[in-house]
């Protein structure tokens, strides 16, 4: 590669504009250490501790807030700690009341969840949505669905106040699976309804499942159930 | 892939993770984040694409650095929706030597940044950009020509000004 920056005069110039840096030194015990049992960093999370609030007493209304499948899923504190409401003190999570159109759930400038759901991850740093959409591809199965989340991307991310009613099986008889990973990985302009899904492992996916109007689709589905919702506000 | 498999593959690979980290972080943060990288690689090692473990790092180190960046801004919470770019270099990070070329190379967005910087001063190849990327190769080619495009145009900007 650097034979080609050297034939090309601008990018040489580019190369050449930069001091030179002294790396810091690191050594083999850096690698044992991150292999080790005990990692100086452990497991990321993305509910962070110091947004942990103390929940008794208002579990029963979130469990009615956010229970997407599973009334005793044990995410369910964690999950309400993202709302600005209880980071401020409110021992209740607000339930919010904004709805969608179909315009509001499919992408906006230009953007994927590709992008935006890689970003909202944020610690989730190795997330592969490959692997994860060939799963959905495979349809979940029963204790994989009795664990997750969805987050609904549009400008900010929302969670329904209410089980959405779909179950994550083939996407469409129109659609190719290597297309659609494609589209996700790739596209910064994939167009369709943006989702993040938490899994039992607490690891947020990303996903976007593109406008499908064959009849059955998940497209199809998912819009329709998402578009008699209404919303809270997660992540601003 | 046990450890000593583990340690034995990255190994190579612990001085660019350093360098890459030195251009974008202070240098007193270098080891904690290197850290944090080899303890994802380990946790993730068996989705790293054989060939391209030096770009799949520097995937991950991208990130890392965006969140380091993020957390450095108080911005646990306030989640910003878009900044794959965020672990892109400034000019100031890379200590560019103020001239034309490094102007030009300043006023680009971070995303051009983020890419000509993983070419020109982390030494990835077209395909090992796109990994690091998380992209196709035909993505990550356009997105390097567009971005050297810009530089151009920034570079001839700057010196019909001077």
């Amino acid at each position: 590669m650097s034979k080609k920056i050297d034939q090309d005069e601008l990018l040489a110039k580019l190369q050449k504009s930069a001091a030179k840096t002294r790396a810091p030194r690191l050594d083999e015990s850096l690698l044992l250490s991150a292999s080790s049992d005990n990692p100086k960093f452990g497991a990321r999370r993305f509910f962070t501790p110091k947004l942990i609030v103390n929940l008794v007493g208002g579990a029963a209304v979130l469990a009615g807030v956010f229970a997407f499948v599973s009334s005793n899923n044990s995410k369910l504190s964690e999950l309400a700690i993202l709302d600005s409401e209880v980071s401020k003190g409110s021992a209740l999570m607000v339930m919010g009341d904004t709805t969608f159109t179909e315009a509001d759930l499919l992408a906006r400038n230009g953007k994927s969840l590709a992008d935006f759901g890689q970003a909202a991850v944020g610690n989730y740093v190795s997330n592969n949505p490959t692997e994860y959409v060939d799963r959905m591809w495979q349809g979940f199965s029963d204790s994989i669905q009795d664990s997750v989340w969805i987050f609904v991307v549009t400008d900010s991310v929302y969670i329904p106040n209410n089980p959405i009613q779909t179950t994550f099986y083939p996407i469409g008889s129109d659609q190719d699976l290597s297309n659609y990973i494609d589209q996700i990985g790739d596209s910064t302009e994939a167009e369709g309804i943006r989702l993040l899904i938490q899994s039992s492992d607490q690891k947020l996916y990303p996903l976007v499942v593109p406008p499908n109007y064959t009849p059955g689709s998940l497209y199809l589905q998912l819009r329709d159930s998402l578009l008699q919702q209404t919303y809270t506000k997660v992540i601003y | 892939m046990d450890q000593q498999a583990f340690v034995a593959l990255f190994r190579e690979h612990l001085q660019d993770v350093s360098k890459y980290l030195v251009r974008r972080v202070p240098p007193n943060k270098v080891e904690d984040l290197a850290s944090e990288i080899f303890e994802i690689a380990w946790r993730k090692k068996d989705a790293c694409p054989k060939g391209f473990e030096l770009a799949w790092l520097y995937k991950i180190a991208g990130f890392v650095v965006a969140n380091h960046r993020r957390k450095a801004e108080n911005k646990i919470i306030h989640l910003p929706l878009m900044d794959w770019d965020k672990a892109a270099p400034s000019a100031e990070d890379l200590a560019l030597d103020g001239s034309d070329i490094a102007q030009a190379f300043a006023g680009l967005s971070a995303s051009d940044r983020q890419v000509l910087s993983l070419l020109v001063f982390d030494g990835l190849s077209v395909a090992e950009i796109a990994v690091a990327l998380g992209t196709s190769a035909n993505t990550a080619s356009q997105k390097l020509k567009r971005a050297r495009q810009r530089l151009a145009k920034n570079l001839d900007k700057q010196l019909s000004e001077n």
